[in-house]
């Protein structure tokens, strides 16, 4: 019997290669391929947890509603008591055992996440514009700088927003992968 | 109906002919100029009735200019483009525009319905509520509802897109008249994030309406000049065609966009049509300018009264005349202004009839030069022509609205009417705004609100042009200055004449008091006249709220935008109250007509609610599943040739049963607890007792609200002393996993607990049946599937298929059935690797039919079906597991309450047909005797029903009447006037000692 096979991304199946990834002069919203990412649960106030935190990943715990970045990692604000961490899928199983001996003996929680989200890749000069379709965030660039992270509604589903150098990303649960592809291609129409 | 000849328009160059616009109305094709809206065009055209009123049918021509429109309402377009209630004042004129009149049959200037108007006194304020009583409204009903509106609903549904946009601003201004281009103009230098709101075809607002020199030229140059400018600064968003609808908290404010309508169906195609704005703004400056007020006087309703600032409009805007002999009917100075404006364009025949007592030496002087016949201290008695105005009867006033009896006629064709302005306060009211009533201009101002708003211009009271110039820029810079920017130097304002110019000296003349109030109209579209007032207040109806239901005055498409301060100041009068006391109905979003379309946006079709998909769909899909919407979409059967689903089912149960089946149970909701607390946690919150439960094993275990009811069950999972594995049912996870939160973050903080909802993290496929175990022990695995070593409530966590798996010996058949769960980026692959491995063995997929099915067979609770919202644990037989546990629990205080545990309680219990082959009907109620009458007594009802492939025969399952205590006994079934007899029995129809479960 074979090895079980893994998947990338799944958009794909849900929507025809001619619409998605949108590839508009002004915007451009593609899939992030299966990434790895670790929720990390413990006290934010706790100078031990955070710096346990920071030894296994390399990388600065961000304050509220913002992400931090390394070559690989990127360790978002994700409540009040809670992170999470992107990371190559390659480096998945890596860093969540780096975080689980680093943490051990605190009262943390360390989860793999990676195949329970879909994320978004939105770029161009109508990014914020179709982002202020689904979401009521305020994405003037004065208001959401680069490394703004913040958990919010998108199309009527929980979803964390941030802002990097390139764009946008957005994540989802992945089960609403079939309804979000047909909503971000009914939304991105009107700047075809 | 002969055409008017057009003047030039005020400040449009007459060497820049507009083009031709044709359009149809009634069947008949017109011409009007581009820029024209509809009513302009209809009016140049010199078409006076353009509908008719609601109740009375009486002839109805335009009478406003903008958004104070009563009587102009047309149909317009058809089939996907079909709207009604168009107003034609709003609408701009396209290429092939169709629009038809309201309300009249077969046509407005023919109606067959007009006969009405005979029987007006028969038909006063709510004369249904009084005469459409016996034997009961709805006899009348059938012949009230083809009658009763003005438009009608298009049938197919709307071709047209719609969207919504979210979006923050430092300063919203609503209204892009003098006021509001001002204010943004200081705003935007500023620095500010401004947004500028005007539901205008273009900005202006009632500017564009007047002969009014700015900087030396034509106003309508210095809103040119400053829209440009606006439009270069980056940080101001120019919203034209954008109607702010409602103010709600916080200053959120909700504004529709008419991006495309001007272009008409054919300009729309592929675009977007409407776009609803989503508003947030720091600071909100309302320019919303003035509506001015009907005068109230007998017959004031007929075709060719118009309000004197909308023959402005038409002659100044659109360069349309709409008369040749004018008589200008008003209480102030400002519709002066009309009787000027029309001698500028060449009007000979002119008179102005006023009903103060005296007026300044100037104005008298300056009518007299013009040659302009003057009545001073006069009113209107009563106007002739019921299809068009052909004359006005005047006589004296005597003061108080009393008119003398002798009257002289004046020939005219068009009055022009004004009983002063009403500032439009009512995106400031609905913001919570209060308002109070200011003597020397007679309207209800603006006092104070605690939200962060200014009102300004004529919407504050100051009617005139340097004034809403002066506080447009002072609000700019105090918005400014308030949100920390720097306002800059105080520029120069633009020169304009003297306020004094614009005084309006008003004497309010509410009524005229010496004629018949029944034929003074008050609300133009409902025809709610004078004495509908003086009725309703007769009745005791004496609130304001009250007398607007009662004589429906302001309910209609217009909101009483013309005539709600009448009806006000009238009530006023009849009680003798002050004005304020009587005070304003409350005002509601939208303040304009929105088309549902902009509200709804993209959530309509599949759009309309998200659903979840499971990641092996395509596979799902390939074996022909018909699915079902559960929130995930799932497999409900898999039909193989012609089956139906009834043979599909049962196929697949034989399958299940007599060999192996494979079922998606991926979204059976999974929740990680983790924590040194963790066992204390759901020892809290589930009825059973966990904390006993070893690593390795598995409980299934019930959830209650504080109250003892029922809300959830599902398999609990220990993998270790500190981790456990809660599984939901797939459609309460979200609400139980939130509940967990509350409960840790409000209830128990102390308690060092972390949850996670895994569901999506992990894919699974079950497999059931007898030959399950030849199936998974196919694969590589580091777990031992042999009899004895994994038996059922068995966790394990191992490797499978050469990726981490974990793998659950639970069962909803009754069958032996592997849980198996990876993550779920390997889960349609697992699916297929399954499937290919079963083959053997004839494996089949099998849907949500099957499994109900089969779960009924073997009498297994399904919450929410076979529980209601008063099921608590002992109704379902678990007494016993409760009286072991010790610790307390979410519910526990609530079970021993006598109610909880009294007789006469509906318990879960088994049930089959006395007659094998007649199925019983699921929601039947048990009842005490077997006749097929109603009504009787209900002592429960059949929750579950099914032919059970198995047994051959109809089963079910019930919440029944001390059904505990009941077995055997034969009880009757009342459905649909029938009443079907099944015995009561214990709930495991199928395999009651578990032999096959255990195998």
């Amino acid at each position: 019997m074979d090895k079980l096979v893994t998947r990338s991304t799944v958009s794909s199946q849900f929507v025809d290669a001619n619409i998605f990834p949108v590839h508009a002069s002004s915007l451009q919203i593609s899939e992030l391929p299966l990434g790895g990412i670790i929720r990390i649960q413990g006290s934010s106030k706790d100078a031990a947890f955070r710096s346990a935190v920071k030894a296994a990943l390399a990388v600065d715990v961000p304050p509220p509603e913002n992400s931090t970045s390394s070559a690989d990692v990127r360790l978002a604000w994700a409540g009040p008591n809670e992170f999470l961490c992107f990371c190559p899928l390659a480096t998945e199983m890596k860093y969540e055992q780096r975080l689980s001996r680093a943490l051990v003996g605190h009262f943390a929680t360390v989860t793999l996440v990676s195949d329970s989200r879909l994320g978004l890749q939105i770029t161009g000069t109508q990014a914020a514009s179709f982002l202020s379709k689904g979401c009521a965030i305020d994405l003037h660039a004065a208001s959401f700088g680069i490394g703004h992270t913040v958990t919010t509604r998108f199309a009527g589903l929980p979803a964390m927003l941030l802002r990097d150098e390139d764009g946008y990303v957005i994540y989802f649960d992945i089960g609403y992968v079939e309804f979000l592809m047909k909503w971000v291609v009914d939304g991105a129409e009107e700047f075809l | 109906m002969k055409p008017y000849e057009r003047v030039p328009a005020f400040g449009h160059p007459t060497n820049e002919p507009r083009p031709k616009v044709r359009f149809i109305f009634d069947g008949k094709s017109y011409e009007g100029l581009e820029g024209d809206t509809l009513a302009a065009a209809l009016l140049a055209n010199g078409i006076g009735i353009v509908g008719r009123s609601f109740k009375l049918h009486r002839p109805r021509g335009i009478m406003g200019g903008g958004v104070e429109e009563t009587n102009g309402l047309l149909q317009l377009e058809s089939g996907p483009f079909d709207e009604p209630n168009v107003r034609a004042t709003m609408m701009p004129l396209y290429q092939g525009l169709k629009a038809s009149s309201q309300n009249a049959w077969p046509n407005a200037q023919h109606d067959v319905l007009g006969v009405m108007d005979r029987f007006a006194k028969l038909l006063p304020a709510s004369f249904y509520y009084k005469s459409m009583m016996w034997p009961n409204w709805h006899f009348y009903e059938r012949f009230v509802r083809p009658i009763a509106g003005l438009g009608k609903a298009p049938i197919l549904p709307d071709a047209q897109r719609y969207h919504k946009r979210n979006v923050h601003c430092d300063l919203l201004i609503v209204g892009g008249g003098p006021a509001g281009l001002s204010a943004a103009l200081v705003a935007g230098r500023a620095g500010l994030r401004v947004i500028l709101a005007d539901d205008r075809e273009q900005y202006g607002g009632s500017l564009l309406a007047e002969r009014f020199i700015i900087n030396g030229a034509p106003g309508g140059q210095w809103v040119a000049n400053t829209v440009t400018t606006l439009e270069q600064m980056p940080n101001v968003q120019l919203l034209p065609r954008t109607s702010v609808s409602g103010y709600y908290e916080n200053n959120f404010l909700a504004a529709a966009q008419r991006v495309t309508n001007h272009f008409g169906p054919q300009g729309q195609r592929g675009k977007l049509r409407e776009r609803l704005w989503r508003i947030r703004a720091q600071s909100v400056v309302l320019a919303t300018g003035a509506i001015e007020r009907p005068l109230v006087f007998s017959n004031n309703d007929r075709p060719g009264v118009m309000l004197a600032s909308a023959v402005r409009l038409y002659v100044n805007r659109f360069g349309v005349v709409p008369g040749s002999s004018v008589v200008v009917a008003t209480n102030n100075d400002e519709a002066y202004r009309t009787a000027f404006d029309l001698h500028a364009v060449g009007v000979k025949a002119l008179t102005v009839v006023d009903t103060r007592a005296s007026v300044a030496a100037e104005l008298v002087r300056d009518v007299k030069t013009k040659g302009i016949q003057h009545f001073v201290g006069y009113g209107i008695s009563d106007v002739l022509g019921a299809r068009k105005v052909r004359a006005v009867k005047i006589s004296r006033h005597l003061g108080e609205g009393t008119l003398a009896a002798t009257t002289t006629t004046v020939k005219c064709d068009l009055i022009a009417m004004s009983s002063g302005w009403s500032p439009t306060i009512h995106l400031y009211s609905q913001a919570g705004g209060t308002l109070q009533y200011k003597e020397g201009i007679g309207c209800l101002v603006p006092l104070a609100c605690a939200q962060a708003v200014r009102v300004i211009g004529a919407a504050n009271g100051r009617f005139s042009l340097p004034e809403c110039i002066e506080d447009g820029v002072d609000a700019g810079r105090a918005v400014a200055t308030e949100l920390g920017a720097k306002p800059g130097a105080p520029g120069e304002l633009p020169t304009t004449h003297a306020a004094s110019r614009e005084a309006m000296r008003i004497e309010p003349f509410w009524y005229t008091r010496s004629a018949r109030t029944d034929k003074q109209w008050l609300d133009f579209q409902y025809d709610v006249k004078v004495s509908d007032i003086e009725l309703a207040m007769r009745e005791n109806f004496v609130s304001v709220e009250h007398v607007k239901r009662y004589t429906t005055g302001g309910m209609s498409v217009d909101q009483g935008k013309s005539s709600n301060f009448n009806i006000l100041a009238i009530m006023a009068e009849l009680s003798g109250q002050p004005i304020v006391r009587v005070g304003t109905t409350r005002f509601r979003p939208p303040y304009q007509p929105v088309t549902i379309g902009a509200f709804a946006a993209n959530t309509v079709g599949e759009l309309y609610a998200p659903w979840q998909t499971l990641h092996a769909a395509s596979s799902h899909a390939g074996s022909k599943a018909h699915f079902g919407d559960y929130g995930w979409r799932r497999p409900e059967y898999y039909p193989q040739g012609q089956e139906d689903i009834i043979a599909a089912t049962r196929r697949e149960v034989f399958v299940v049963r007599n060999g192996v089946g494979m079922f998606d149970g991926s979204p059976l909701g999974k929740i990680e607890v983790r924590g040194p607390d963790a066992a204390t946690f759901l020892n809290r919150v589930y009825v059973n007792n966990l904390a006993s439960l070893k690593p390795g094993f598995a409980r299934y275990a019930m959830l209650t609200n504080d109250n003892g009811v029922l809300i959830d069950d599902g398999v609990v999972v220990r993998l270790a002393d500190d981790h456990y594995l809660v599984h939901a049912t797939s459609g309460a996870v979200g609400r139980v996993f939130l509940l967990f939160e509350e409960y840790l973050q409000c209830e128990w903080p102390g308690l060092r607990v972390h949850i996670n909802n895994v569901t999506t993290q992990w894919a699974n496929v079950t497999v059931s049946g007898p030959k399950a175990r030849l199936v998974v022990q196919k694969f590589e695995s580091d777990i031992d599937f042999s009899v004895g070593r994994f038996a059922h409530m068995h966790f394990r966590s191992g490797t499978f298929a050469g990726v981490p798996v974990r793998i659950l010996r639970a069962s909803f058949t009754g069958e032996v059935t592997y849980e198996i769960s990876v993550a779920s980026r390997y889960g349609k692959s697992l699916w297929d690797s399954i499937a290919s491995a079963g083959e053997e063995y004839g494996i089949a997929p099998y849907g949500i039919e099957a499994l109900e099915v089969m779960r009924a067979e073997k009498g297994y609770l399904h919450v929410g079906a076979d529980t209601d919202g008063n099921s608590n644990p002992l109704d379902i037989g678990w007494a016993k597991i409760i009286e072991k546990k010790t610790d307390d629990f979410i519910g526990r205080r609530s079970l021993q309450r006598c109610a909880d545990h009294a007789a006469g309680r509906l318990e879960f219990v088994g049930l089959e047909s006395l007659q094998p082959k007649t199925p019983l009907p699921v929601g039947g109620h048990f009842v005490d005797d077997a006749s097929p009458t109603i009504p009787k007594a209900s002592a429960g009802y059949v929750t579950t029903a099914c032919m059970s492939p198995m047994l051959n025969k109809a089963i079910g399952l019930g919440i029944l009447r001390d059904g505990a205590s009941r077995m055997g006994e034969v009880v009757s079934i009342y459905a649909r006037g029938k009443i079907t007899v099944a015995r009561v029995v214990p709930t495991t129809h199928f395999d009651p000692k578990g032999e096959r479960l255990n195998g």
